[in-house]
């Protein structure tokens, strides 16, 4: 019985090839979808789960609150945490802080030094975490002060095929190149871990460099803090012991409620965006949603294809019914037989789906930021084995019950009325289906629209031909902020002189921060009435507004000349003028108490110095950075300080000019490394999440139009098979082919602008939502909805009229013959 | 056999009630051979359907064995179908994607008969009907004589006690309808199937011994032959 029915399924199968082709390619498509989706969320939801101690490790977070919105909520810890917990939570078992800094890295004195990410980590790294050492004694490891532990890509950067154990590594640290012994391999962190890592030095000697104070200051905060609880132990009644533990670490500076310590889950990190972002990179889930809706729309745009065209097609099967069910078939034999069809299409399209995932996935890792690989375990092939039943069932189902219900004198008789023919069913498939990919141009064009404003828009500054040069000057011990500008300005004026015969350079400055840095240095300060102000700093030279195109709209800006304009003179832009709602502020101070003697010689236009998510805050500049520092209470900074050069070249030969810049630069700084980047795409970069959407967006929403397309080519064509008489007989009355093409589109068309209705309030609540993030926003102009609408039309129109066109086009005599 | 008692079959339309059959009463006896005759319109068709299970009356009763019709489920009448009526069509009604063996295969399979009970059972009606050689042959492959040769095999094959043939020789030339009349009459005559066929031609109604004349939904005349 089954081999009967696997035969008739193969032969009509091959014998509707069109339909077949139809059904199992749409379908496929929206399998390959939802294959790469399930990949990526499985992905995402795995994060950190690999960790055999998992469910026992948290990350210390601490919370500050000082209220009037004073609150300061950071997953970066003071140093001085590890030691406190250890003595006062006896259910701790181990503690492993870690932090990050770049700095430089070389084989050997005369050897090349390149730029490297270095994590400080303690001993206890190698046991809490399921990292694996594949060479070193684990017992043994960080017991040395010098010791280094690399990973093997790493390794193999700096000693290629030689052994890299017991091999010496020069590592920048305070200043100066300190000799560490590679003691340890360790295996490459997985791509679904939040800690990443490449070289791992010990925490014991990193602190060696840093300030003394801040390892015991509770209110500088740097290292994550990774703890590992005992198996016994009851997080609630951990976290319950904390405001006992810092009420005697900190002594008479407590007060109840204005330092806490919680600890978070160590699988909780990578998608919980309210937590802030400490060292762990964290995903928003959002992308991963938006991503799992379109997969999902784009596979039920392919089951409704699968849908409508089985029953549409049902018509010549419907003798095959009837004569089953004179030979004494039942309902249910019918029922098996035609699901078993649909199983056994499905199962088709789901191989080809996966196959075609295959292929799309290096596209699709570029989408999502991911590596992402396809990996065929026992359970990804149960999970494709489920999807293939759960897709025949839904979409298999219907059609079967249908077929099911033939009335064998009925269909006999040939006076067979399939339901599906007028109702609304099939008519409602087709709105759904254009109302789905309708929302996703819609949502398409938004999104370009808008990264266009965010490309296009006035930043108020000249970003165009601007390069920006990494000083690589850091804080340190003996490195204050005055320190460093001086000595970039230094460096700067050194350059300016040398590159002076080299006209394609026009002009330089020097600042700490350029745009397109979050945030810049954003501090806090008390004014006279004891309010927390709070505004953004940026430390430049005389020349940096001019020099960048900043239009300065009252006032003055700073000046060489003036030699009080270095000590004391401040320019702040429109935003922050406003916000202290000063009429002219020319010759006023700022008004918190600490500050050095300083008055504002200038007035900015509010030109965007962060991403246009937000609006232009505050700001103040100064030439002297000890001015600003001097009278603040509280500062942060995303990025560590460090000044940068801007030049501003011609638009003429650039890789020359770059290469002249490189050569100057290796003559002015020896020894530090050629970093620059152009300020333009630097700042496109802060859309990379926006970019990526719109990828997404042009990719689901071509994908879910072609699918909808390939069901209404579909079912373009079944109807015009079932009017071939019909419109055989128009054209003897003397219908023109033009008026009988018309006839058959008119009706398709009705229900793309049907859809065209349902999607343009969808279309226009979500792309209104997703407008929201931005304190920037393109207009959602009218045209926007006329354009997707005229798009879905025009292509449903070429669709259609492949078909009706060449059915206008049959000989009457032919088609009435054969009736 | 078949014992139809006041049978009516009816279509409503607004005010108005269609009379297809009316008041119908028929007794056919096992090994019978009916030809039911009549212009078109009459419910010939209609008739055969409802003996055949495959339409059911308005008002009335229907006997078949001596089970009472109106009141089998869709599963005992399929039981039926399957094991004691065979049908076959103007239209021969084979399914188009398979070949002629497998045509004539079906039935069984829906019967649950073993596999090589099966293979000698389609062997022997392949034979009988001299279709050895054309049994890897699609329907369309064949003229339709031949289709109705294999659409009579099908019918045959689960060794019905019933068969129903609604016009089957409505679609041939007068050779092949011989051929398929003689069929019948050997069938009739040797193994005793009651046979029960609407045909409009004389000729083809001689093969048959009884005739029953229908005219708009009313039997007319029944067995007028027999009288003379």
């Amino acid at each position: 019985m089954l081999k009967n029915y696997i035969k008739i399924a193969l032969r009509s199968l091959f014998k509707q090839k069109m339909y077949s082709f139809i059904n199992i390619s749409g379908l496929a498509l929206g399998v390959a979808c939802c294959a790469l989706i399930l990949l990526y969320t499985t992905n995402e939801w795995s994060f950190d789960k690999f960790h055999s101690k998992s469910d026992r490790i948290y990350r210390a977070w601490t919370l500050e609150d000082y209220g009037e919105g004073d609150i300061y909520f950071n997953t970066v810890t003071p140093f001085v945490l590890k030691p406190t917990l250890e003595q006062s939570i006896p259910e701790v078992d181990q503690i492993a802080r870690r932090y990050v800094f770049n700095d430089l890295v070389k084989r050997s004195e005369s050897d090349e030094s390149f730029s490297t990410s270095i994590q400080a980590v303690d001993p206890e790294f190698f046991s809490i975490f399921d990292f694996e050492l594949l060479r070193g004694d684990s017992e043994q490891i960080f017991s040395g002060l010098n010791e280094v532990v690399l990973t093997p890509e790493l390794a193999n950067q700096y000693f290629e095929n030689e052994d890299p154990l017991q091999k010496t590594l020069l590592v920048m640290m305070g200043g100066e190149f300190q000799a560490f012994t590679v003691t340890g391999i360790i295996e490459e962190p997985p791509t679904n871990s939040s800690i990443q890592y490449g070289l791992l030095i010990p925490m014991e000697k990193a602190q060696t460099v840093l300030n003394p104070n801040s390892l015991l200051n509770w209110y500088s905060v740097t290292p994550e803090t990774y703890v590992l609880l005992n198996e016994q132990a009851d997080l609630t009644a951990v976290q319950a012991k904390f405001p006992a533990m810092m009420e005697q670490a900190l002594g008479e500076d407590y007060n109840e409620g204005e330092y806490e310590v919680g600890l978070q889950p160590i699988t909780d990190i990578h998608l919980n965006t309210e937590f802030p972002v400490g060292i762990a990179s964290v995903s928003d889930p959002t992308y991963s949603y938006i991503l799992g809706a379109i997969a999902l729309l784009i596979l039920i745009i392919a089951c409704v294809n699968f849908m409508t065209l089985s029953i549409s097609r049902s018509t010549s099967r419907a003798k095959e019914v009837g004569i089953r069910k004179t030979i004494g078939a039942e309902r249910h034999h019918l029922m098996y037989q035609f699901w078993g069809e649909a199983l056994l299409m499905t199962v088709f399209s789901v191989s080809l789906g996966v196959l075609i995932s295959e292929f799309l996935l290096p596209f699709f890792n570029q989408l999502s930021g991911t590596q992402l690989s396809l990996q065929l375990s026992l359970n990804t092939i149960l999970l494709y084995s489920g999807l293939a039943l759960f897709i025949s069932l839904i979409a298999g189902i219907y059609p079967a019950l249908v077929l099911s219900n033939f009335k064998p004198i009925e269909v006999l008789k040939g006076k067979l009325q399939i339901k599906g023919d007028k109702n609304i069913f099939r008519k409602g498939m087709v709105v759904f289906q254009f109302t789905i990919s309708i929302f996703l141009i819609a949502s398409t064009l938004m999104v370009n629209k808008q990264l266009d404003f965010l490309r296009s828009k006035d930043l108020g500054f000249q970003k165009e031909e601007v390069v920006i040069l990494q000083t690589g000057l850091q804080l340190g011990p003996q490195m204050g902020f005055s320190q460093i500008t001086q000595e970039s300005v230094r460096k700067k004026e050194l350059f300016e002189s040398q590159i002076s015969a080299n006209s394609s350079v026009l002009d330089l400055a020097s600042s700490i921060y350029t745009p397109a840095q979050q945030g810049w240095i954003g501090v806090d300060f008390k004014d006279a009435d004891q309010q927390t102000r709070r505004m953004n700093i940026n430390f430049v030279d005389a020349d940096y507004l001019n020099m960048m195109g900043i239009e300065v709209t009252e006032g003055r800006s700073f000046s060489d000349e003036i030699t009080s304009d270095k000590r004391r003179a401040i320019i702040v832009n429109k935003a922050l003028v406003d916000d202290y709602g000063w009429d002219n502020a020319i010759g006023k101070k700022l008004p918190g108490s600490n500050f050095e003697d300083h008055e504002i010689i200038g007035v900015v236009e509010n030109f965007n110095y962060q991403s246009l998510r937000t609006s232009v805050e505050p700001l103040a500049m100064s030439i002297n950075p000890s001015l600003l520092l001097s009278g603040i209470a509280n500062i942060g900074f995303f990025n560590s300080p460090s000044p940068r050069i801007s030049l501003k070249i011609s638009s003429e030969n650039i890789p020359e000019t770059i290469r002249e810049i490189e050569q100057t630069w290796a003559a002015v700084s020896p020894g530090t490394p050629f970093d620059f980047q152009f300020l333009d795409s630097s700042i496109d970069s802060q859309y990379r999440q926006e970019e990526r959407l719109q990828k997404i967006a042009v990719s689901g929403s071509a994908l879910a139009i072609i699918i909808a397309c390939l069901g209404l080519f579909g079912l373009a064509s079944l109807m015009i098979s079932r009017r071939v008489k019909e419109i055989g007989i128009r054209k003897v009355l003397g219908a023109s082919a033009t008026s009988i093409t018309l006839l058959v589109n008119k009706e398709f068309t009705v229900l793309v602008l049907v859809s065209i209705l349902l999607a343009v309030p969808m279309a226009w609540y979500a792309i209104s939502v997703w407008l929201d993030d931005f304190a920037y926003k393109a207009d959602m102009g009218f045209w926007l909805y006329v354009l997707a609408g005229g798009i879905a039309i025009f292509i449903s129109w070429a669709t259609i009229s492949i078909q009706s066109i060449k059915a206008a086009q049959i000989n009457p005599v032919k088609s009435l013959k054969s009736e | 056999m078949i014992k139809l008692r006041n049978i009516d079959r009816y279509i409503d339309k607004r005010l108005q009630r269609n009379f297809i059959l009316k008041g119908i009463d028929l007794d056919i006896e096992e090994g019978d051979f009916v030809s039911i005759m009549g212009p078109s319109g009459a419910g010939k068709s209609t008739l055969l359907n409802i003996i055949g299970f495959l339409d059911d009356a308005n008002e009335g009763e229907y006997y078949f064995l001596d089970e009472p019709v109106h009141s089998l489920n869709e599963r005992q009448k399929s039981e039926y179908h399957r094991s004691y009526i065979g049908f076959v069509f103007q239209a021969y009604h084979l399914i188009d994607e398979l070949t002629v063996y497998e045509n004539i295969e079906m039935p069984l399979l829906y019967r649950k008969v073993k596999g090589s009970q099966r293979k000698s059972m389609v062997a022997d009606m392949l034979d009988r009907f001299n279709i050895v050689a054309k049994k890897d042959l699609f329907p369309n492959q064949l003229s339709g004589g031949q289709q109705q040769l294999v659409g009579v095999a099908r019918a045959l094959i689960g060794s019905p006690k019933l068969i129903l043939a609604d016009e089957p020789t409505g679609n041939l030339h007068s050779d092949q309808s011989k051929e398929i009349m003689e069929t019948f009459k050997k069938l009739n005559k040797e193994d005793g199937v009651t046979i029960i066929q609407v045909t409009h031609s004389d000729e083809m109604a001689s093969y048959g011994d009884r005739v029953i004349n229908l005219q708009d939904g009313a039997v007319t005349e029944n067995n007028p032959y027999e009288e003379e």
